[in-house]
């Protein structure tokens, strides 16, 4: 039996010679997004959406990590599409302030102990060798690493660490030396932040340094309020009958819409929407039923899914929306926990968790992540955080269905029932 | 200090002279030296100043068990024992203990929590009990039953410093008073091992460093354990983390529990705040990341020392320890599996971007399979060596790791071609060693370069980035590239012979290839052979000897699959293996 190994067929087709139809692969061979047909970006994003372990549907609405899909990465020191599931992340790293181990002419740990002093730095008698400090400097703002600045564009990957600094943080492996930063923030929300807060050395309202855009806010185009909420309107309408696999029905319709079918984000929002739809659902406000026909009420379902009084989508891990992985932390925004939109209004506990920090340690920053700490940013949190998009609470809007099919009790865009 | 206790490599606590510069010596080792060093050698000097070594506590004075330990166990025993809760004998006294907050709580279980969390300033809510169920104690797959694993301050980043483990042993209810446990001693720079066992009346008999965990929280079986540190484990470290309770945010992977617990009071008491495996595998990265390959890396700095670099570079010949990886019912399965871990690290350390999808990618993406037919519980390359080889790159190259990943590479884990290199350089070097001089970071550049050579390997050209690739070592493959090598012919494309010189990119395209045309029943068979190289009986090597024969990893995993439903579950051990 042949197996074939989807994403690297995918990469194959899209970036081979003459039949690269892609726009984004360099002339290594090198495509930094998934590409293919729809349908085979759809396969790529199931093994996510799908992965019966951590399914992206429940109950309570759709979720996934922060962690992008198979495929998604750097193209070079100032451009990276990580990044793209309504949440963006980026690191900083107090790259001047991390100490050395002082090295020699050959590039070696320069010796010391009791009775043969540094002539540069003090002693660390754990490894007999000299040090330019023993704590890592944070009295300077931050170096920020990889934020989006411009669509792909970012502020450079690379701290340009010395070698004697990435021995000094194997030796410190507890030492914090940044944030790992996590936002859902959308772009198009532009009301400024009340707390005082700051994180790297930043206010929660400062600018990316050498850019204009919001440090704290998402960048890419479609990380959104809007773009979320469009890609509900578009796919509340039934799939394709023949696809008889939910998820798949779902994303190749998405793949027709204001959507990115190789995204685990937004196939996975279609996909709650277009069983809404096939299940005849309808939303009711204040005990009156929307008639999405009409402007208005559209534009308030659109709101309850994804509203415009919430910053950015919750941030919360995998078993609990209230909870981040060990080592992170929300950074609060001061944002109400009062959410309104038209004729609704609702208390939502888990309203201002949109920008998490994590702990970037000494651990974190080893060779292979020092020219780009935002992978270990990746690698240790990104499959933990997880954006939450909730169906409407039942405290704003009720959800009522006509169908009677057995897959349409309840929330007809739970796991269960997206199977074939 | 003496020139002598230099060559011993030992450094004693408060003493920071090292005069004469270890950089201005040399060590030409021989055998006693390997030899006498296998007795433990992540051990301080034995004397009466210092800490009983693993295996050798018991018999003492239970106050000297603990003399010098600073781990947080040893530190709340060491109270009880003062307060004659735990007598000169190590035994604890249930009925000494009412006293032991917190007082409503009987068990002793519940008191070492409680204990652990006030000697370090945690929370009283930071207990986190995570559960395992499998037939890893039964040995019957009809009779699967569950183990906690416990930490506690598991909201700050001391969560690495204490494990404590139920045993698993079936009864009406869950038992936690027969507990195995290790916690940080960050004064000694390692997990301090202990074991409490029901000896009845409500007494526990308190084990201190018993010998058995060193069979199994170090190397393999045959291979020596010399340096190594010992580790802690957890097998199935990745999602889906088989055997575990994936938490309520997951669905667990053949994880179900007795219907007969429920409604037991003690598992009842527990189950309830069960924590995502996803948290306990941060945990045991962190313990890696945070505790044992720091502590491990230190040694790189001391004098040279032959058996001291051997036990360093170890980890890039052989499989010191693995984790075990699990294909989803979506066909996504760990690159790891097929791809030896670590090789991406090399990669990365020269550049950060390559256009490979196996670089790209965390998982590769298998056509969905039937259940009997997934790749189930494989053996990878396991997450402390991983770690810890990323601290030799720093004295190494990237293109050192990437020449011994290369060899046999289609073996993600357990070549034997590899670790063999290892082994008989042991052997050979035991007879004749090199000559270092410096420190262990540069001793480990020669050591490499000898075992390389005396296993007929070629390091020509690391030094412009050019390793020999080979696809599959066995017996004619390995005489034509040694052949090949000792002419100077070995070619620069790979043809049918299955090796050639590469540069990374050239390795790395290899790899595309073989990870493009990965068929099923090929990867089952890998995976089937891995296994049985678990479970295969082998000759103890090194301070292993003192365990006598048994399988190779004895702390072996349950490769048993429960549907989540049923109270008895399939194993999927390979009739094939003996």
């Amino acid at each position: 039996m042949r197996a074939a190994i989807i994403p690297s067929i995918l990469f194959m087709v899209a970036c081979s010679g003459s039949t690269n139809t892609r726009l984004d692969c360099d002339e290594t061979g090198k495509c930094d997004t998934p590409g293919g047909t729809v349908k085979e970006q759809c396969t790529n994003s199931r093994v996510n959406a799908m992965d019966e372990k951590r399914p992206h549907f429940t109950n309570d609405g759709v979720r996934w990590s922060c962690k992008d899909v198979n495929g998604v990465t750097p193209n070079s020191n100032t451009s990276d599409d990580r990044g793209q599931e309504y949440c963006e992340y980026f690191t900083m790293l107090h790259t001047n302030g991390i100490p050395e181990v002082v090295l020699d002419g050959s590039g070696s740990p320069t010796f010391c102990d009791d009775t043969t002093p540094c002539a540069t730095g003090t002693c660390n008698t754990e490894i007999f060798s000299c040090v330019t400090a023993s704590t890592v400097n944070t009295a300077e703002p931050a170096d920020v690493l990889g934020k989006n600045t411009n669509g792909e564009t970012i502020t450079p990957l690379d701290p340009v660490l010395k070698k004697g600094q990435l021995e000094w943080l194997a030796q410190n492996p507890t030492s914090k030396v940044g944030e790992c930063v996590f936002t859902s923030w959308h772009k198009d929300i532009d009301r400024p932040i009340a707390s005082a807060e700051k994180l790297g050395g930043y206010d929660l309202n400062a600018t990316t340094p050498g850019a204009a855009n919001k440090l704290f806010r998402m960048e890419v185009q479609f990380n959104s309020n809007g773009a979320a909420k469009q890609l509900v309107e578009d796919c509340l309408a039934p799939g394709k009958a023949e696809e008889k696999d939910g998820f798949m029905r779902g994303c190749e319709m998405c793949g027709d819409k204001s959507c990115v079918p190789w995204r685990k984000s937004d196939p996975s929002v279609c996909t709650m929407a277009m069983r809404i739809a096939e299940c005849g659902c309808s939303v009711s406000v204040g005990g009156r039923k929307l008639d999405i026909s009409k402007s208005a009420d559209l534009e308030t379902v659109r709101d309850l899914f994804v509203p415009e009084s919430r910053r950015g989508f919750t941030l919360g891990t995998w078993d609990n929306m209230a909870a981040l992985p060990t080592g992170c932390r929300v950074v609060k925004t001061g944002d109400s926990e009062r959410l309104e939109g038209n004729g609704w209004a609702v208390t939502d506990a888990n309203a201002d968790r949109t920008i998490v920090a994590c702990d970037l340690n000494g651990s974190h920053i080893t060779s292979a992540t020092a020219k780009d700490p935002k992978e270990a940013c990746r690698l240790a949190y990104g499959d933990e955080v997880v954006v939450h998009v909730r169906a409407p609470l039942a405290e704003a809007a009720t959800l009522s269905c006509t169908s009677t099919e057995e897959s349409c009790k309840g929330a007809p865009w739970e796991f269960s029932k997206l199977l074939p | 200090m003496t020139v002598n206790a230099l060559r011993k490599g030992t450094v004693r606590a408060g003493t920071n002279s090292m005069k004469p510069s270890p950089l201005a010596l040399a060590f030409p080792l021989g055998v006693a030296a390997i030899v006498a060093a296998c007795a433990g050698s992540d051990e301080p000097d034995s004397g009466d100043d210092v800490v009983c070594e693993a295996g050798k506590c018991d018999g003492l004075p239970f106050a000297d068990q603990l003399k010098g330990r600073e781990d947080p166990i040893a530190k709340w025993l060491r109270q009880l024992h003062d307060a004659k809760v735990i007598d000169d004998k190590g035994v604890y006294h249930g009925s000494k203990a009412t006293k032991v907050a917190p007082e409503a709580d009987p068990q002793f279980y519940g008191k070492l929590f409680d204990g652990l969390i006030t000697i370090q300033g945690c929370s009283k809510t930071s207990l986190i009990s995570y559960a395992i169920s499998d037939d890893l104690i039964t040995a019957n797959s009809d009779q699967i039953y569950p183990r906690l694993i416990s930490t506690v301050c598991s909201d700050n980043d001391q969560v690495s410093n204490a494990f404590v483990a139920t045993l698993g042993d079936p009864q009406a209810d869950i038992n936690v008073d027969d507990l195995e446990m290790f916690a940080w001693d960050a004064t000694a720079q390692k997990y301090v091992f202990y074991a409490t066992k029901d000896i009845g009346d409500g007494n526990l008999e308190i084990e201190v460093e018993p010998a058995r965990c060193t069979k199994c929280h170090v190397t393999p079986l045959d291979v020596d354990p010399i340096g190594m540190p010992r580790l802690p484990i957890m097998n199935e470290l990745t999602k889906p983390w088989t055997h575990w309770n994936a938490g309520t945010g997951g669905v667990s992977e053949s994880f179900n529990v007795p219907d007969s617990l429920t409604g037991m009071p003690t598992w009842e008491k527990y189950q309830a705040s069960i924590g995502a495996a996803s948290r306990l595998e941060k945990v045991i990265r962190d313990a890696n990341a945070l505790r044992v390959s720091p502590a491990r890396s230190k040694a790189l700095f001391r004098p040279a020392k032959l058996e001291e670099a051997m036990g360093l570079i170890r980890p890039l010949f052989c499989d010191e320890q693995l984790n075990y990886a699990t294909e989803l019912a979506t066909g996504e399965m760990s690159v790891d599996a097929f791809v030896s871990g670590g090789t991406k690290n090399a990669f990365r350390a020269i550049q950060s971007t390559w256009p490979f999808a196996w670089f790209n990618n965390d998982t590769v993406s298998l056509p969905a399979a039937a259940v009997d037919k997934r790749l189930f519980m494989m053996p990878v390359r396991g997450v402390a060596e991983i770690t810890f080889e990323a601290q030799l790159h720093a004295v190494l190259s990237p293109a050192h790791v990437l020449a011994l990943r290369a060899l046999d590479y289609k073996k993600a884990a357990f070549s034997d071609l590899r670790c063999n290199l290892w082994k008989t350089a042991m052997v050979a070097f035991a007879a004749k060693a090199p000559a270092l001089t410096g420190r262990n970071r540069d001793a480990v550049k020669v050591v490499f370069e000898e075992i390389m050579k005396n296993g007929g390997m070629s390091t020509r050209n690391l030094a412009t980035g050019k390793f020999v690739a080979l696809d599959d070592a066995n017996e004619t493959s390995i005489a034509a590239l040694k052949a090949a090598i000792a002419a100077g012919t070995v070619p620069t494309t790979c043809g049918a012979g299955g090796f050639c010189e590469v540069d990374a990119n050239g390795f790395g395209a290899l790899l595309q290839t073989y990870v493009d045309g990965l068929e099923r029943d090929a990867i089952l068979a890998e995976r089937d052979r891995r296994v049985c190289k678990v479970h295969e009986e082998v000759q103890p090597a090194g301070a292993h000897t003192t365990h006598g024969m048994g399988i190779r990893i004895p702390n072996d995993p349950s490769f048993v699959r429960t549907d989540g439903l049923n109270p008895s579950g399939t194993s999927t051990l390979p009739a094939s293996c003996n």
